[in-house]
């Protein structure tokens, strides 16, 4: 197609915004959004209900127009070259966009068609997806009588009717059972492995962690973070220390060392007490005054903040119950 | 430059101006008619509106108030009462674009096609057309079963197509009344809900089932002018005979004035909504 050549002299990314801005009423849902994925790969926006994730999802789709900044898509400007940048995508929404009056096929075909495939070329694409989909018992059947999961899948199925450079998928795994999910993870593996560039949405650090080496945490309409899921994590507290006393009764007097040497430590269930390890040389100075005590340790282990951990710091959510 | 790299420029230069060729567009509304008549095939209902209502309209009326009319209608209430009939399924026929539209709305379905290279206007041809296509089915289920009953066109052939013809002229600007309210109402029941308001008193206030003198002078006053009179008296005049310039001209005159305002509101309320 000639747009993959535009899009591939312009620019590395296939998303890229700049001070991404929308506003609703004197709110700003998405406040200040950069954002690069590179070409190819799968980019996870990760953040908590009313992030602003499904704002910027419809204003990469052409669907919403910014109040400011800038956002190109495979090189082409989202507001001048709208109609170009709808070549290149496919869009599966928060929820299910499908033609309930039709049948599954019917759905697929019309897409086939709008997207000027000739009938026969259109048909066959409509089948290939039911296929791969597990939908080809229920083809014929009208999208208003599938379960929520069909809906979605057709969903999606439509979005990939046009083989997109670059898919949206905004929280395609909400509401889907564990299985379910699991094949859909297998199916957006296999879509960046054929090349196609997936950005996706989700509020479950699991899945940006399953699925994407890149992802950017958002709060409030605002990046609060970015990176690897290994970056992220050291970002935030980086390696912890865990140590376990013999005798509880050292907990005191252990939790007070390691707080004067790392900086910080607390008791925690089990006889635990933990702590931030900025660098190894730490580690020996906690281990030369349990030392000098003469406490008798059971346990002690080094180890990395779960990324739900990660983002519970950074977002501040559920805050209140640590 | 080969004639292939011209057509990768031009190609180019029209994708990046977000032009559809007049083909492109042809084939783009051609598949949302499809659309819209596969949904109506799927789901007969839709036709019920417009066809079953105003045959148990006809019937009953017929049969209920056939005798008493008698006096008043010249001899044959069947006569008066199917041009009229005609008319009123311009009102329901209509509605539904609105709700289909506001129902594309609600289920996310314009954001799938707004996210498709295709023609921006292609949602509305669709609607539209298919609407007209359903209104022509309906009229010609009624006048068939019309005639089962007796009823009989005293004209011609032609002039029962033009008196179908200024219908559907206003039936079209009817139309873009309810791809306005679609765009605009919030959910699919408040576009029946409003149509509802607005339409049984233009239906019941209007030559559609009875003849106007007797009716109390304010309410002929509005009655004269409400378009579903002149419509009916415009389909009755075309199809069972009498002075048709008048009515006629009324109805051409309201279709275009409804057109002309309501076809750029319901353009511009169905673009800015998201
Ligand atoms: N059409 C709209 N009108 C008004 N406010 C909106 C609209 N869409 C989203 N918002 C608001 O913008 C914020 C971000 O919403 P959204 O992008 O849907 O977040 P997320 O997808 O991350 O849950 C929320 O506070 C939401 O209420
Ligand atoms: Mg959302």
């Amino acid at each position: 197609m000639t747009q993959t050549r535009v899009a591939a002299t312009k620019s590395e990314s296939a998303v890229s915004t700049r001070g991404l801005v929308k506003r609703f009423g004197g709110q700003r849902a998405v406040d200040g959004v950069d954002l690069d994925v590179p070409a190819g790969s799968v980019f996870g926006l990760l953040g908590p209900n009313g992030a602003g994730k499904t704002t910027i999802v419809r204003m990469l789709a052409t669907l919403l127009a910014p109040d400011g900044g800038t956002a190109e898509v495979g090189g082409l400007d989202v507001v001048r070259n709208a109609h170009a940048v709808r070549r290149l995508i496919g869009l599966t929404g928060q929820y299910a966009s499908v033609d309930e009056a039709l049948s599954g096929r019917e759905n697929l075909y019309m897409i086939g068609r709008l997207l000027d495939m000739p009938a026969k070329a259109a048909r066959a694409r409509a089948d290939e997806l039911l296929e791969t989909f597990g939908l080809t018992d229920a083809a014929r059947k009208r999208a208003k009588e599938y379960s929520g999961g069909m809906r979605r899948r057709l969903d999606l199925a439509a979005s990939l009717v046009g083989t997109p450079q670059v898919l949206f998928l905004d929280e395609p795994t909400t509401g889907l059972d564990p299985q379910r999910r699991n094949d859909l993870w297998g199916i957006v593996r296999e879509l960046a492995w054929n090349g196609t560039t997936v950005l996706l949405t989700t509020q479950y650090m699991e899945e940006a962690e399953a699925l994407t080496r890149h992802i950017a945490v958002m709060d409030r309409g605002r990046i609060i973070a970015s990176g690897s899921p290994d970056e992220l994590k050291h970002q935030v507290s980086g390696r912890r220390l865990r140590v376990r006393p013999v005798d509880a009764a050292d907990l005191p007097v252990l939790q007070g060392l390691m707080a004067e040497a790392l900086g910080a430590a607390r008791e925690e269930d089990l006889g635990y007490v933990t702590g931030p390890l900025a660098e190894d040389e730490k580690l020996n100075q906690v281990l030369r005054e349990v030392a000098a005590k003469e406490i008798a340790l059971a346990d002690l282990s080094t180890f990395t903040a779960s990324l739900d951990e990660v983002f519970i710091t950074l977002t501040g959510t559920g805050r209140e119950d640590h | 430059m080969s004639t292939a790299e011209a057509g990768l420029a031009r190609a180019r230069g029209a994708a990046a101006a977000g032009r559809v060729s007049p083909r492109e567009w042809l084939r783009h509304s051609g598949t949302m008619i499809r659309r819209n008549l596969l949904s109506i095939k799927a789901d007969p209902e839709e036709l019920v509106d417009v066809t079953i209502f105003p045959l148990i309209m006809t019937v009953l009326f017929t049969y209920v108030f056939g005798g008493a009319m008698k006096g008043s209608v010249n001899g044959n209430y069947l006569e008066f009462l199917v041009p009229g009939i005609l008319a009123q399924m311009l009102t329901f026929g209509t509605m539904y674009t609105g709700i289909k539209l506001s129902n594309d709305f609600s289920k996310g379905v314009i954001d799938r096609f707004r996210s498709l290279p295709i023609a921006r206007s292609a949602v509305l041809n669709g609607h539209i057309v298919a609407a007209m296509l359903r209104l022509l089915i309906a009229a010609a289920i009624t006048t068939g079963s019309a005639a089962v009953l007796g009823f009989r066109v005293h004209t011609s052939a032609p002039a029962f197509l033009a008196g179908l013809g200024v219908l559907m002229t206003l039936g079209l600007a009817i139309s873009w009344v309810a791809v306005y309210i679609g765009s605009i109402a919030k959910t699919p029941q408040a576009v029946q809900g409003v149509g509802q308001l607005v339409l049984f008193p233009m239906m019941f206030a209007s030559s559609i089932f009875a003849p106007t003198n007797t009716m109390p002078g304010w309410l002929q006053a509005f009655v004269k002018v409400n378009p579903l009179t002149t419509a009916a008296d415009s389909a009755r005049a075309l199809m069972i005979g009498g002075p048709a310039f008048h009515p006629v001209w009324v109805t051409l005159a309201w279709s275009a004035a409804l057109t002309v305002v309501f076809a750029p509101l319901a353009v511009r309320a169905y673009r800015r909504r998201s």
